[in-house]
């Protein structure tokens, strides 16, 4: 069964449209990359994946069930939505805002229990934040803020993850941290869609990218067949250098192209 | 640190309103001491002191006491929804309207025929300005539309309410209408108590059970609907909440500005910035700090008796300055 199943996606905002006809497959353990131009649509194929935005969809399907059949609460327990900017608007501290990520678990009135709290405990040291739990959100850095408001979306213990722009704004070891932590959660058979930049790390940590552009889906499938100099001069007007180092790809901006 | 100090401000503030209560009964132009309240509550008092205590001072302090706990949750509550510290329940129009129901019925005539009319127009015109906010601000819309909203519908009963006072012929109507406008608990009975209380009561459930919903928000408004939270649901149920206690509120007693806006304020570093926590917590100060307020206003008081409503809003909107000064330095 496939986590996530979209057919026929259409997105519009008024009269202008975002995106039309966008098939996306998400797979258990699957790390899939949304790549493309900024205001190519990709936040909105995000929101529109995690339920957030009303769409023009033939089929929205997650965990098999479709997206209008599921309780808010039960889907908001296999899902985890991760927004761009790490806002929190009241300075609590980092236990109490990766607390929130337990709040589909809890019933209405119920207390945290000792299963959230480990949970929460679990989270905080997965991403490295464990040693400012008492902090609060506002004094730290946005390195720091990034992996707490990961650690919120990781305490949901979500099957499938939407993470946007989850690594902007990180120093380059951090960055490596959260992609070599998504990695770990894709093996361990979490399926996560992530909004990325950064093409190298696109094409080391995914399994398969998608590169949207032009209302459409330009290019999909494992990263090397999707990062090819046509795709990139299509979608980024961009021509680029590609090598490998000690096995590892990586992708190097040149110029960009006059269109 | 913080969760040993949570508790203890629960007590502190328990026990602060409760004495606040007791002094609401016993302060006022004819002294009633803890001997009078004894015989009061053994049943051995006289006539005089029953009436003032059981028929003036009781229904004065639990007006007081709710109207207090009105404010200070709707605040909070508000604050919370709206992720802004100068949030308040006059923001969405509920008061502004509550008080246009209130003044047509001493226009009219109506609260001279009988009493109950003025609270009654006053929670007909909070309910008529949260269907008419619910209808401008739709069912599936943003917050900067529901305070838009209520900009609106607050310069539109304001408007109105100035109207009246225009066209009021009669100055006597006129200078009713003026005192009533400012705010008091003076002269309240229990028909008061027993018209406005069903309806917070009602408000007050309705928004204490919006905390997590309010926690969740802290995370901004897509990341609490991921969550599993329906945001048109919270926000009718906080506009209807808010409709219900705060028109009560407002028509039984006038305009108490300030209260709503300057305990959550207060309290909030007390709770650890903590949505949910802050709802009991400021539904008892502003309890706390309208009884005080209202004690001064007693105290205070020589010959012409302050309103309740001007003492808090000349405590109130200097601190309001500070707080958009303060503000304004914490934004970046």
């Amino acid at each position: 069964m496939k986590l996530l199943e979209a057919r026929g996606i259409s997105i519009q905002f008024g009269e202008r449209e975002i995106l039309n006809d966008i098939h996306f497959n998400l797979g258990k353990g699957e790390l899939i990359g949304l790549i493309g131009p900024n205001g190519c649509g990709k936040t909105s194929l995000l929101r529109t994946l995690a339920g957030l935005l009303p769409t023009k969809a033939q089929q929205l399907a997650i965990l098999g069930q479709d997206l209008a059949a599921w309780n808010p609460q039960h889907l908001a327990q296999k899902l985890a939505y991760l927004p761009q900017g790490n806002t929190s608007h009241w300075a609590v501290s980092v236990e109490t805002l990766v607390m929130l990520g337990r709040l589909p678990h809890r019933k209405a009135w119920a207390a945290r229990s000792q299963t959230d709290k480990d949970i929460v405990q679990q989270a905080l040291q997965a991403c490295d934040v464990a040693q400012f739990a008492t902090r609060t959100v506002d004094t730290l850095s946005g390195g720091e803020r990034a992996r707490v408001f990961l650690a919120r979306a990781l305490a949901v213990q979500p099957a499938l993850l939407l993470a946007d722009e989850p690594i902007a704004g990180l120093d380059l070891g951090h960055q490596l941290d959260v992609m070599e932590k998504f990695r770990s959660l894709s093996n361990a058979g979490m399926g996560i869609v992530t909004v990325i930049h950064d093409l190298t790390l696109a094409m080391r940590y995914c399994d398969k990218l998608v590169m949207l552009g032009g209302h459409g889906i330009i290019a999909e499938g494992i990263p090397k067949q999707v990062l090819t100099a046509e795709n990139l001069a299509q979608c980024f007007h961009i021509t680029a250098h590609m090598g490998a180092i000690e096995g590892i790809d990586y992708l190097i901006p040149l110029a960009t192209l006059k269109h | 640190m913080i969760k040993m100090a949570r508790p203890g401000l629960f007590s502190i503030l328990f026990i602060s309103t409760l004495l606040a209560f007791l002094g609401s009964v016993v302060v006022g132009s004819s002294y009633v001491g803890g001997r009078e309240l004894l015989t009061v509550l053994s049943g051995t008092a006289d006539q005089t002191t029953r009436l003032i205590l059981l028929e003036i001072r009781l229904p004065r302090a639990l007006l007081g006491l709710m109207i207090g706990m009105t404010l200070g949750l709707g605040g909070a509550v508000l604050q919370g929804f709206l992720r802004n510290p100068l949030a308040e329940p006059g923001l969405i129009g509920v008061t502004s309207a509550a008080s246009l129901g209130a003044v047509l019925t001493i226009y009219s005539g109506l609260s001279a025929l009988f009493a109950l009319a003025l609270p009654i127009g006053g929670i007909t015109g909070a309910l008529l300005a949260v269907l008419l906010i619910q209808l401008l601000a739709g069912n599936n819309s943003s917050t900067l539309r529901l305070i838009l909203a209520g900009v609106a519908v607050t310069s539109f009963a304001s408007a109105l309410t100035s109207l009246v006072l225009n066209l009021a012929s009669n100055p006597f109507i006129a200078l009713e209408i003026m005192f009533w406008l400012m705010g008091s608990l003076a002269d309240r009975s229990f028909e008061h108590v027993w018209l406005s209380a069903p309806f917070m009561l009602l408000g007050w459930c309705l928004l204490l059970l919006q905390g997590k919903a309010l926690d969740a928000l802290t995370l901004g408004e897509e990341a609490a609907q991921s969550l599993g939270f329906n945001l048109n649901h919270i926000r009718s149920y906080i506009v209807i909440g808010i409709a219900l206690s705060v028109g009560a509120a407002t028509a039984v007693a006038g305009a108490i500005g300030f209260i709503g806006l300057v305990v959550p304020h207060l309290l909030r570093r007390w709770v650890a910035h903590k949505p949910s926590s802050l709802l009991l917590a400021s539904g008892l100060g502003g309890a706390c700090l309208t009884l005080l307020a209202d004690i001064a206003v007693r105290i205070l008081s020589t010959g012409t008796e302050l309103k309740l409503g001007v003492v808090t809003a000349l405590i109130g909107a200097p601190f309001f300055l500070l707080l958009i000064m303060k503000t304004q330095k914490e934004l970046p």
